[in-house]
């Protein structure tokens, strides 16, 4: 016997590995779908008007919006960093693009106007946590109400309405019944999901979320990686607001609004921590999913706002909990 | 009054598919200090929870001042006069010292109020017994870490035990932090209370313990007198089997060609003027007390700290250290001292370890090449010698010294030139210590220039070509192995002799 065979003694790790269930907590995908299957299956039951051609119709359509801004949102929490900005970006880029249009702006310049002033708003919210060292949180708190605040100085508080056919076509046409905006988000988030688990940029999310000290004594190159994460979250928060501008024909104040809250627990819920060092887009997608879901199912049953808040609220601690429960120490 | 404080037997704690401690029975006597002691594993944490209340055992009996005891909970060993201090820290680093030592125990007046001139008074006279040199109105996180742990274990004074625990309460303490402390064991020895002392560290059993106990795979090997130990006995109870724990590799001639040339190499407040060359082929020992500044060079060159002035050449060519990244390109390796904190990626696989220092090596159009990084980590998974299921194993349930392996293997597998190893064997067991040192020499020797930052002077004196001493940021001298001996080194790096620089 060499001393190595009788050197590890972790009490834990092994025994673990032979519980069933935590197959479950590393297959997070499959626990999810199972979840979406008898969610289903419990409101159809529920509701006939749930299973129906136009209902999964405005099913997609509310995935595809906060399916696009999940994806940056999911790839910042990997890391262990946020963005609470995205909700207002969302917003602000969508209004500054309907201004632009309304004032005769042509259309396609006008978006890559707004993709760019997306670009813009990553590149500061970088700058605050990269350069300055700032808790993300706190400096997205900051930059959420500066842009929500420029948002409404440059709209003068109102809505942008009746925007150009030439723009909303962008949102409103359809292939084989479903518009536009959800082709959108599945090829985005198709792209990035390979590409987090393929590309080596991104996979340096991965290490950095586990642990920052290792992963810069190894030479992964923290502070760009993350800054250029943050321009690309931005930049789907803008083409995602966009998007819902042209859907809708109209850019509303309040657009975005409290999205941030929603993608972050949509993420929590398809298995990314906020502490960080794992999660997919897929599986942040099927949160998307399972959210939108539960809203579409509780305002077809007539449950009123405040009732859904609260709904929503309790699942995302529900699922935080859960986790904490059946994912063992070592595995958390 | 019988002389056994306390007296085990048959304890047996099983864990789901692994048996911790195994029929273990051993007696402490009335006023020793009896160390415990044996490699990662062996049972030491497990028994000594067991007997803090912190584990409940699956059989056996606990016979403490001659009764049988069932510790349920912490609270039933504290009152039944068991303190325990564990390995890691506890302490509230924004409470002052006296706060700290009665936290939750605070001295009342009448109404209720916690007296802050009661407890202040409390503390003073608790720490006059062991003349601590700090005030007790001093907040905690303004201590050094040897005082936090005087701190801590003062918490656990104060509850007046007859039994005091003490878990590897050496393990983030420097050389001189340590002497202070054992200084405190003996003051506690003196004043009646019962010293368990757990570690795996050979010199601190041996200086500090009485008698000394060896666990090995939960099992106890048996219980020696002091007078009666040595480290090689000691070894051989650990292990199973005799192991020579530090060969002496002898010297071995370097290559005539200069690696990496320092110069002047200066931080401003943390170490200055810096000069050494590191030959081809050569193994540099950097000794020195921790603070010295080794780390610090050594993090310098890799790009992980500023340098105000100074010249690097590297491999001939002119080097201005930049981040890790360049210097990796460059041929450097930094194995770093914390592997937990600074080195691995825990909860990955091992294939992500092993790539993480070369990402770029393993990528063909930006995408991972995850066959060829799983190649290489079988590979080196094999060279270094590490036990492990397979890459896709978590880093995480490595053993300590399987960790450390990896952690090698992750910095060799960037295939450096110059290797730079910061405590590569600090707190791993006795065979896979021997292993690295074996695969250092056997690098070396294959013309891999090494930088071997150690705290442990055997580990440098065994395993270096030459010596570079250390004290307060200045590179004191720099010894051939021939000239170097245990005595002359410490009496360099504590100031006490004055080294030439001689070459």
């Amino acid at each position: 016997m060499t001393h190595s065979e009788m050197a590890p003694r972790s009490v834990t790790s092994e025994s673990a590995l032979h519980r069933p269930y935590l197959l479950l907590v590393e297959r997070r995908d499959i626990t999810l779908l199972f979840t979406i299957a008898i969610m289903v299956l419990v409101f159809s039951r529920i509701t006939p008007h749930f299973w129906t051609a136009m209902n999964l119709g405005t099913l997609g359509l509310a995935v595809a919006f906060n399916g696009i801004v999940v994806i940056g949102i999911t790839l910042l929490m990997i890391a262990g960093y946020n963005d609470l900005a995205v909700g207002s970006t969302y917003g602000f880029c969508a209004i500054a693009v309907g201004l632009l249009i309304s004032k005769g702006f042509p259309v396609v310049p006008g978006i890559l106007i707004g993709l760019l002033l997306g670009a813009g708003i990553g590149c500061i919210n970088a700058f605050l946590v990269i350069r300055y060292n700032l808790p993300p949180l706190l400096a997205t708190l900051g930059t959420q109400s500066v842009i929500r605040g420029a948002l409404w100085l440059i709209s003068g508080g109102h809505s942008i309405v009746g925007l150009p056919d030439s723009f909303s076509r962008l949102g409103q046409n359809k292939l084989l019944n479903l518009q536009w905006p959800i082709y959108i988000m599945l090829v985005f988030v198709i792209v990035f999901d390979f590409l987090l688990r393929r590309s080596t940029f991104l996979r340096q999310l991965y290490y950095i979320g586990v642990n920052k000290a290792s992963a810069r004594t190894s030479g992964i190159p923290v502070a760009r990686v993350i800054s250029v994460v943050y321009v690309i979250t931005a930049i789907l928060a803008a083409m995602a607001g966009i998007l819902d501008g042209a859907r809708v024909g109209a850019v509303y104040v309040m657009s975005g609004t409290g999205l941030e809250f929603q993608v972050i627990t949509a993420a929590v819920i398809g298995g990314t921590p906020l502490t960080g060092g794992k999660g997919t887009i897929l599986g942040s997608l099927l949160g998307v999913i399972i959210m939108a879901m539960l809203t579409n199912m509780l305002n077809l049953v007539g449950v009123n706002m405040y009732w859904q808040n609260v709904m929503v609220g309790a699942i995302l601690v529900a699922v935080v909990a859960l986790d904490r429960i059946v994912t063992p120490k070592e595995v958390r | 009054m019988s002389d056994v404080l306390l007296q085990l037997e048959n304890l047996t704690k099983r864990f789901p598919g692994v048996t911790a401690l195994d029929h273990v029975s051993m007696d402490v006597r009335r006023g020793e200090v009896h160390a415990v002691i044996g490699e990662n594993g062996a049972g030491k944490s497990t028994l000594m929870r067991v007997l803090a209340g912190a584990e409940i055992p699956n059989e056996g009996r606990i016979i403490f001042e001659g009764r049988e005891v069932r510790f349920r909970s912490p609270l039933d060993a504290q009152r039944a006069g068991v303190a325990i201090v564990y390995q890691e820290l506890s302490v509230f680093p924004n409470l002052s010292v006296a706060e700290n030592i009665f936290a939750n125990r605070q001295p009342t007046l009448t109404d209720g109020l916690i007296s802050r001139r009661l407890l202040h008074e409390k503390a003073c006279k608790l720490m006059d017994i062991f003349a601590l040199e700090f005030e007790a109105d001093v907040l905690v996180r303004d201590l050094s870490m040897a005082d936090r742990q005087m701190v801590e274990i003062l918490r656990a004074v104060s509850l007046n035990p007859k039994l005091l625990i003490l878990d590897e309460p050496t393990s983030s303490l420097t050389l001189s932090e340590a002497e202070h402390l054992f200084e405190l064991i003996h003051r506690l020895r003196e004043t009646g209370i019962t010293v368990m002392y757990v570690s795996h560290q050979l010199d601190e059993v041996l200086r500090l313990g009485d008698r000394i106990t060896v666990l090995r795979d939960g099992t106890y090997v048996g219980t020696v007198e002091r007078a009666e130990a040595n480290e090689e006995k000691l070894v051989q109870m650990m292990v199973g089997r005799a192991v020579d724990l530090y060969k002496d590799y002898g010297f071995h001639a370097h290559k005539p060609e200069v690696t990496l040339r320092v110069k002047g190499l200066t931080r401003e407040g943390v170490f200055s003027n810096v000069s050494f060359e590191l030959y081809k082929g050569e193994i540099l020992g950097f000794a020195g007390l921790v603070g010295s500044g080794r780390t610090d060079v050594a993090q310098a060159l890799f790009g992980l700290q500023p340098i105000t002035s100074g010249e690097i050449e590297l491999l001939g060519k002119p080097y201005i250290p930049r981040d890790p990244r360049d210097a990796i390109a460059r041929g450097l390796a930094y194995v770093p001292e914390d592997r937990k904190t600074v080195g691995l990626f825990l909860e990955m696989t091992l294939t992500d370890n092993i790539i993480a220092p070369q990402l770029q090596r393993f990528t063909r159009m930006g995408l991972l090449d995850d066959r060829t990084a799983r190649k290489t980590t079988e590979q080196y998974i094999e060279q270094v010698g590490i036990v492990a299921r397979g890459p896709k194993q978590r880093a995480m349930t490595l053993s300590g010294g399987n960790q450390q392996k990896l952690l090698l293997a992750m910095w060799l597998a960037s295939k450096p030139q110059v290797l730079i190893v910061d405590e590569p064997t600090r707190g791993i067991d006795v065979g896979a210590k021997v292993e690295i040192h074996d695969m250092l020499r056997h690098l070396a020797d294959e013309g891999m220039s090494i930088m071997l930052i150690s705290s442990e002077l055997p580990e440098i004196l065994t395993m270096s070509d030459r010596i570079a001493v250390m004290r307060e940021g200045k590179l004191e001298a720099i010894i051939p192995r021939q000239e170097a001996s245990q005595e002359l080194i410490l009496a360099i790096a504590s100031g006490v002799a004055v080294g030439e620089h001689n070459r």
